[in-house]
């Protein structure tokens, strides 16, 4: 995992102090590789960041600060910084709406806590985590990998894991489906669609009432209970990829 | 002598009307080969009874019918007239059914005048009467709920099986019906009263879901002309605009008269009011959809008016395969959904992206609200004003293309997701 970089800006010394000693002791509990800056007013954060040697994850940023405050900083930020992730700290939710405007991911009310900081910390690392690529399959003679967006889907039938690939091809290996399952659901394009099958929500061509057609024209079947979560799911997915796509676009 | 041939044609009498019905009830075709068809089944029907009745007697015959007459009648129907079994197994035992009042009537009518050519007539005229009343009341709607699903067809079916089976276990044991046992006797009303609850209970629901669709149907209908009328006006609009552009010339001209006399005062202001009017009439354009255009200008206007910002990311191509009055109706109620909503907040904004992703029409916004949502069945639940006539159109158009439509409240924010599937 690389080192999560954190930004604390805020005017008052007392509660930047606060924030900063709270980061030091998730560092310390959670031995995680963490750096943080702190600055007490919102001109030398932006002078910072505008310094493309310095790259931050988080920023977490005081609202009412004097002079430049946090949310005309943020506003500014997202100008040209689409990436990081904002945290406002605050004394009351009235923000709400408008950190929306700026993309915050979230607010903490004042005074930060260990219950209200942490949590966010723990969600921010998780993600920052970049899911593995591909999936790992060991046997008695060979390991073997497949890169997760070459899986159309997986069939687990009388103990064998047919894995169906995006160019047509087949793979067998012995197994049941508990021991696979979780590598492929912990990513956020698998959804399990029926007892015995897995599908990578790229490749979904058609969603059917009773089946779903792939991108190479194969049919999976969908379980009856599992129809309406699975149809909600890939309706997110959709305006997730459509937006990520379009993002793709925006930085080339 | 002619109480016998009047028996004799008694025979002929019922099973004629118990064909004729059963062909009406299976939903055979009225065309010339079926009735000549039919007309000839029922000669080989009624050769084979008289035959029976010939050589076995009446006893036998009786107990032997449903081999000779029920059965054929159902392979008949499912064989030759491609009908399906059950409806045809039904029909002929619902046929069954209508004879017993005749019957009955027949019983009644020899105990009263004690005489079995009373019994005959009183039969064959009340066979005459029924026929006429089912094929008027009955024989329509049997059909239709025959015909609906497997699960109405074996509803309705229950009783005539049930009195079926008991009507031939009492012939073939007519000792059965005067023994003591009284689970014998009450066994037919039992049976009847169960059905007849299950059968209104289930009967309601049906209607109530009929109702239910009508409604949403006649509900959509509106909306939809709504939304017609609103493109309509959007049309005129444009129009007006071009004919404003036509008649530039005037304006031209009007302003050289006023440069000639160098008024540039009223220059400015002339200037200023056709800009202004321009303005107004101008439709932005925000994508290549024309459609998508009209209407998001008119909100965007309305959004000024009522000082919400209003943001949109629209791309779309000029056509997409979806009818204008339902994508208007999708925009629009999702719009002023939302401006609605928004414009009772301090900070009041709306988003509204359009796009097409895998050949499917993805429009989501976004805005603030005041106070509290209910959502029910993940659908938001509307104040009494409004009615919820546009969130309820929004979501059957989407039902209706085989889509969907996702509502979320995420940190004070509504959000609107709307999935239509296009097609190809």
């Amino acid at each position: 995992m690389k080192q999560l970089r954190i930004a604390i800006c805020d005017d008052d010394n007392q509660d930047l102090l606060q924030i900063t000693s709270l980061v030091e002791a998730y560092k310390e509990k959670n031995k995680t590789d963490i750096t943080f800056i702190s600055f007490n007013n919102a001109t030398d954060l932006l002078e910072s960041m505008s310094k493309p040697k310095n790259e931050y994850d988080l920023l977490l940023l005081d609202v009412l600060m004097t002079g430049f405050n946090g949310m005309q900083t943020a506003h500014e930020i997202r100008e040209y910084n689409d990436k990081i992730e904002i945290v406002f700290l605050t004394s009351s939710p009235e923000y709400a709406v408008e950190s929306y405007k700026v993309r915050a991911n979230n607010y903490i009310l004042k005074p930060a806590t260990e219950e209200k900081l942490f949590p966010i910390l723990d969600s921010l690392i998780e993600r920052l985590k970049k899911p593995e690529e591909s999936f790992v399959i060991k046997t008695k003679s060979c390991v073997f990998t497949i890169p997760f967006r070459k899986i159309e889907y997986v069939e687990i039938n009388a103990k064998i894991l047919y894995i169906y690939l995006a160019d047509g091809k087949i793979r067998e290996i012995g197994g049941s489906m508990t021991d696979f399952e979780a590598s492929f659901l912990k990513r956020s394009d698998f959804i399990k669609v029926h007892r015995s099958y897995l599908v990578n929500m790229h490749c979904i061509h058609e969603l059917r009432h009773k089946e779903l057609v792939t991108t190479t024209g194969r049919l999976v079947p969908i379980s009856r209970t599992a129809y309406s979560q699975v149809r909600t799911a890939y309706t997110k997915f959709l305006f997730e990829e459509a937006d990520e796509l379009a993002q793709k676009k925006g930085e080339n | 002598m002619l109480v016998t041939v009047i028996g004799i044609i008694r025979f002929g009498f019922s099973l004629l009307f118990g064909l004729v019905i059963s062909v009406r009830f299976a939903g055979i075709e009225h065309t010339r080969k079926n009735r000549i068809a039919i007309g000839v089944i029922y000669a080989i029907l009624l050769f084979t009874q008289y035959s029976f009745l010939w050589f076995f007697g009446l006893e036998t015959t009786s107990k032997l019918y449903p081999f000779i007459i029920h059965i054929p009648i159902i392979l008949i129907f499912s064989l030759y007239f491609k009908r399906p079994w059950l409806i045809s197994f039904v029909s002929a035992i619902s046929a069954y059914l209508c004879i017993q009042a005749p019957r009955w009537i027949g019983f009644l009518a020899n105990d009263v005048f004690e005489s079995t050519l009373a019994d005959h007539i009183s039969y064959m005229l009340s066979i005459l009467l029924a026929y006429y009343l089912i094929e008027k009341y009955v024989a329509g709607s049997v059909r239709l709920l025959i015909e609906k699903s497997k699960k109405s067809t074996l509803l309705f079916g229950v009783i005539p099986l049930f009195y079926y089976i008991f009507d031939y276990i009492t012939i073939i044991y007519p000792d059965i019906i005067y023994s003591d046992s009284k689970w014998v006797i009450l066994f037919i009303p039992s049976i009847v009263s169960i059905f007849y609850f299950v059968f209104i209970t289930l009967y309601y629901a049906e209607i109530q879901k009929q109702v239910d669709s009508q409604r949403e149907r006649d509900m959509l209908d509106v909306q939809l002309r709504h939304a017609k009328s609103e493109l309509a006006t959007l049309r005129q609009l444009q129009e007006c605009t071009t004919i404003y552009r036509h008649d530039m010339r005037h304006h031209i001209s009007f302003l050289q008269g006023l440069a000639s006399n160098c008024r540039f005062e009223d220059i400015k202001e002339y200037l200023k009011s056709v800009k202004s009017d321009i303005d107004a009439i101008t439709p932005t354009r925000f994508c290549e959809n024309e459609t998508a255009n009209l209407i998001l200008s008119s909100f965007h206007s309305i959004a000024k008016q009522r000082n919400v910002l209003f943001s949109v990311d629209a791309k779309l191509p000029d056509i997409i395969s979806l009818s204008d009055t339902e994508f208007c109706s999708l925009l629009s109620n999702s719009l002023e959904n939302a401006i609605n909503a928004a414009v009772t907040c301090s900070n009041s904004f709306v988003d509204i992206k359009l796009q097409i992703h895998k050949n499917k029409l993805l429009i989501s916004t976004a805005n603030p609200f005041f106070g509290e949502i209910t959502m029910k069945n993940g659908i938001p639940q509307s104040s009494a004003k409004n009615h919820g006539f546009g969130t309820r159109s929004i979501v059957s158009i989407a039902k209706a293309h085989g889509g969907q439509t996702i509502f979320s409240i995420e940190k004070s924010i509504f959000y609107l997701k709307i999935m239509i599937p296009l097609d190809v």
